[in-house]
């Protein structure tokens, strides 16, 4: 089996000879008539490929013949074709989705269209088990390359460096004032792009008050009168000037004393005026920083020039995973490799939020290592909880009764056949297990915390008395009410963008959620803080000691039938024993629970070399604090044994 | 024992400035993690020093300019761990670590790890002054790492040469929010290691009072400054990085100068 890629690229062709081939092609069509295993072909404005795997030979003519369309290619096209074999395809097509080669490097749209292209070449049957693992492949690096290096950094336009900027000077821009002098194109862009980074106060100011007016509209501000633009810098933080007076309308003389109104604020003056409107030298006022569109352009292209930098450290990155790939490649045509897996077509069944679309992929990923040769195919079921309108990622309690309305029609159709393997998050699991249905496997459990999440910094000691936290979870109000008595909660419904949403726009102190289900949508927690749609919100990791997590938070659970012994043996080699075990514990003590109880619960299975650990916390009505237990044993032990001994310790408690 | 305690200290201090410098002359500059775990691990080792120094004294470990250079490293990685994550300032860490590292190699380096010749009862007002005052020292250092960033960034800002730690560095405003609260934090820490001098019941030499009012009075008008709005925001970071540089060597010539028992 070989496997290559062919194409044109910004690099090779001009854009009227990439154009011809760019609607042409399609992998079906591509397969039909090279009589290739395996296609899929990439077509973005600036490139078209075709990614191949084929037993017998074929010539870049043919498939370039194929891209047209079947239709010959003009004499002078096939000079503009490259073709790359075995690991220079993969290590092109890394590349590629690293943004490597593209024509402004380090962007990151290409990743996006080449997922795209793959999904539909899956969902045509075009691509398979050669390119997709190449194309996970490329995912992963795509992504290290991304976080590693300095690829993406710094904005390469002139509207988006004017952005970085402001953020850079001020930090948050919502309480932020703009004043927009002049009412040319780019000035809207500009606070557009503003707006969009949560700026409300936009001020318009021009000669013609009717265009004023008109330019407000767009940006959903307010006109102001030419006359007393220069008054309006004594509050406004940013300027934004575009006007086409031919002296500078602003100098150091007259911002002076607008200055010293303005205390400490500093002052963004943006000049994309030609001739400029604000003179040179009130650049070397304190606290003002004046950029004009050419140093606005010149940090546009030093920033691309430091993306260009970092394209070594992304060869590395890149080198390594090249290393790896030829080595699966090379065992891949051992015969003993290519086993009956190839045929094995296994369908995986979850929700349709963005949350269980993450958590899917990160299990067909971890099939597909296991698995290289496996048939996966993604079904979204719609499920009561989407359908209400509840957010799975939140914790779920016997006393809420809502346990289920996430995986009640997941698994009926798993249990119909209709889907081999549902995807759950574990904690919306009923503890009782359902007849015909097993929990196959588990993949490794992410950070099992709760995190407070708030506009500005701070901890759960910092609230004023009487401040608003929101969480739909009955377990974390009772947390939160032992913890801070003083605060006032509020429920909370919704899924994670929805819930974050909601604390930007309500004035709330915080909101509280799962910290795998924020990480898991791709936001780094590291920092301390993560900007949502524009906006900072601040971090704080809620100590699992006091803050219980729900039993089985952070596990994602494959769910099979019991007596489909392929799958589960399929499923099992992702098995994480450790996070087996404890979510077994977990399970079994909620289960235990419900016989004769139904308080908000807490439950945290931990396994530390070979101690295994179980603690709980139970809230009764009325009862600020919880009734809380912790037994430990050893892995030997066994999780029911343990979760029945933490049950009788508490109700002896 | 203690010493080699100390130097494990200064090496991971070390190990955060090497990582910082490696960053950046690769160009890629990551506020990771690192930073913070080795400025971490070296100021626990730093306390496990103070504590045996400590013990072996029979009182505060501030007895002659090595422990007070070492009391002062020690504060400065106490502040910053303590405020650093609090305000997102994680970057600092890369800037801090020199500073410590600095600190503590010097007074490792220079001989003045002297006992003390003058003896003199245990005085708890006199340690609390003492310790006092070190940890204000503390925060003014991280008010002048947090001034140093500022101007950093802002130059860059002026003249618009964007390097890559300009990226990683926090917002002016938000710089600018943390120089201001380290430096009441300073003062008022300060304030009372001052005050609480003159119930040591012992005699205050001259030199050393005139000194520590200098002082006082020094960061009393950067902060009036910045109440009255009198002083821009790049003044108020140069006159921390000024202020603090003045405050260390008024605390070395407190120590050739005064005559008087320390403690």
């Amino acid at each position: 089996m070989s496997l290559f890629c062919i194409g044109i690229s910004h690099r090779t062709a001009k854009v009227e000879t990439r154009e011809r081939y760019a609607l042409q092609g399609s992998e079906e069509a591509l397969r039909a008539e090279s009589g290739c295993a395996e296609a899929l072909v990439l077509a973005t404005c600036n490139r078209v490929e075709a990614y191949v795997s084929a037993t017998s030979p074929l010539t870049t003519e043919q498939i370039a013949r194929c891209l047209m369309g079947g239709a010959a290619a003009a004499t002078d096209d096939g000079s503009a074709f490259y073709r790359h074999e075995g690991e220079d395809c993969a290590r092109h097509l890394f590349r590629v989705a690293a943004g490597l080669d593209s024509m402004v490097i380090g962007e990151t749209e290409i990743l996006g269209q080449v997922k795209k292209a793959y999904a539909q070449a899956r969902e045509s049957g075009s691509a398979g088990p050669l390119l997709h693992r190449l194309f996970q492949r490329a995912f992963r690096v795509a992504k290290q390359v991304r976080s590693r290096t300095d690829i993406t950094r710094g904005a390469v336009s002139v509207g988006s460096v004017a952005v970085d900027l402001a953020v850079k000077i001020f930090g948050d821009l919502r309480e932020r004032k703009v004043l927009i002098l002049g009412a040319g194109e780019t000035s809207e862009r500009t606070a557009r792009a503003l707006s969009s980074r949560g700026v409300t106060d936009i001020r318009v100011s021009n000669r013609s008050f009717e265009r004023a007016e008109s330019l407000a509209a767009l940006v959903r501000g307010r006109a102001v009168s030419f006359q007393e633009w220069t008054k309006q810098c004594a509050e406004i933080d940013i300027l934004i000037s575009s006007t086409s007076a031919e002296e500078p309308l602003l100098t150091p003389d007259i911002l002076s004393p607008l200055i010293r109104e303005r205390s400490d604020r500093p002052l963004f003056i943006i000049d994309i005026a030609v001739p400029r409107d604000v003179a040179p030298e009130v650049n070397e006022m304190d606290g003002v920083y004046l950029y004009d569109i050419d140093s606005l352009q010149s940090i546009a292209e030093q920033a691309l020039a430091l993306r260009r930098e970092q394209i070594a450290a992304g060869e590395r990155i890149i080198a390594e995973h090249v290393s790896d790939f030829r080595a699966w490649f090379a065992r891949g045509h051992d015969a003993s490799e290519v086993s009956t897996d190839v045929s094995q077509k296994i369908i995986l069944g979850t929700r349709g939020s963005e949350l269980a679309r993450v958590q899917t992929a990160m299990v067909a990923e971890a099939l597909c290592r296991a698995w290289p040769m496996l048939d996966l195919k993604v079904e979204i079921i719609k499920t009561r909880g989407d359908e209400r309108g509840v957010e799975s990622n939140e914790t779920v309690d016997p006393r809420a009764g809502r346990k289920g309305l996430f995986t009640g029609e997941i698994e009926r159709v798993l249990a119909a056949g209709e889907i081999d393997v549902a995807i759950h998050s574990a904690k919306d699991l009923p503890s009782d297990t359902t007849p015909g249905l097993e929990v196959g496997s588990v993949l490794p459990r992410a950070a099992v915390d709760d995190i407070l999440i708030r506009k500005t910094p701070g901890g759960l000691g910092d609230f004023p008395r009487g401040g608003v936290v929101a969480t739909g979870s009955v377990r974390r109000q009772h947390q939160l009410r032992w913890k801070c008595p003083g605060i006032k909660i509020v429920d909370l419904r919704g899924n994670v963008p929805t819930r974050l949403r909601k604390l930007i726009s309500n004035e709330w102190e915080a909101i509280v959620l799962a910290r795998a289900g924020v990480e898991r949508l791709r936001h780094d927690l590291s920092t301390g803080f993560f900007v949502f749609e524009g906006a900072t919100l601040y971090v704080k990791i809620l100590s699992s000691d006091e803050f219980l997590p729900a039993g089985g938070q952070g596990v994602i659970a494959l769910q099979v039938r019991s007596d489909d012994e392929k799958t589960k043996a399929i499923v099992e080699r992702v098995n994480d024993p450790g996070t087996f075990l404890s979510l077994r514990a977990e399970r079994e003590f909620l289960r235990l629970l419900q016989g004769d109880c139904d308080s908000p619960v807490g439950v945290l299975g931990t396994i530390e070399k070979k101690a295994f650990k179980l603690r709980a916390q139970i809230f009764e009505p009325g009862q600020l604090e919880p009734r809380a237990g912790a037994v430990e044993g050893s892995v030997e032990d066994g999780a029911e044994r343990l979760a029945a001994e933490l049950m009788e310790q508490i109700n002896a408690g | 024992m203690d010493r080699q305690l100390l130097l494990a200290s200064t090496l991971c201090f070390l190990v955060a400035v090497v990582y910082t410098l490696l960053a950046l002359r690769r160009g890629v500059f990551h506020p990771g993690r690192f930073n913070f775990f080795a400025i971490a691990l070296g100021f626990v080792l730093q306390s496990a020093f103070l504590s045996i120094r400590g013990h072996a004294l029979g009182r505060c470990p501030l007895t002659n300019l090595f422990e007070v250079f070492i009391f002062l490293a020690w504060s400065v990685a106490l502040i910053y761990l303590v405020i650093g994550p609090t305000y997102r300032l994680s970057l600092m860490g890369a800037f801090t670590a020199p500073l410590v590292f600095l600190i503590q190699a010097f007074a490792l380096l220079a001989p003045i790890d002297v006992p003390h010749q003058i003896r003199v009862a245990p005085n708890p007002w006199l340690e609390f002054h003492a310790s006092m005052s070190m940890i204000a020292y503390g925060a003014f250092a991280l008010a002048c790492v947090a001034g140093v960033m500022y101007l950093v960034q802002e130059r860059q800002l002026k003249t618009h040469q964007l390097h890559s730690v300009f990226y990683h560095l926090p917002p002016l405003t938000n710089l600018f929010a943390a120089i201001t609260r380290l430096l009441w934090l300073g003062f008022a820490l300060y304030t009372a290691g001052l005050v609480s001098g003159f119930f040591t019941g012992g005699p205050l030499p001259r030199v050393k009072m005139i000194c520590a009012f200098a002082v006082w009075i020094f960061y009393g008008a950067i902060l009036q400054g910045r109440h009255l709005h009198r002083l821009a925001p790049k003044r108020i970071a140069t006159l921390c990085v000024l202020a603090f540089s003045a405050a260390v060597s008024v605390l070395w010539a407190i120590n050739f100068v005064s005559q008087g028992p320390r403690m």
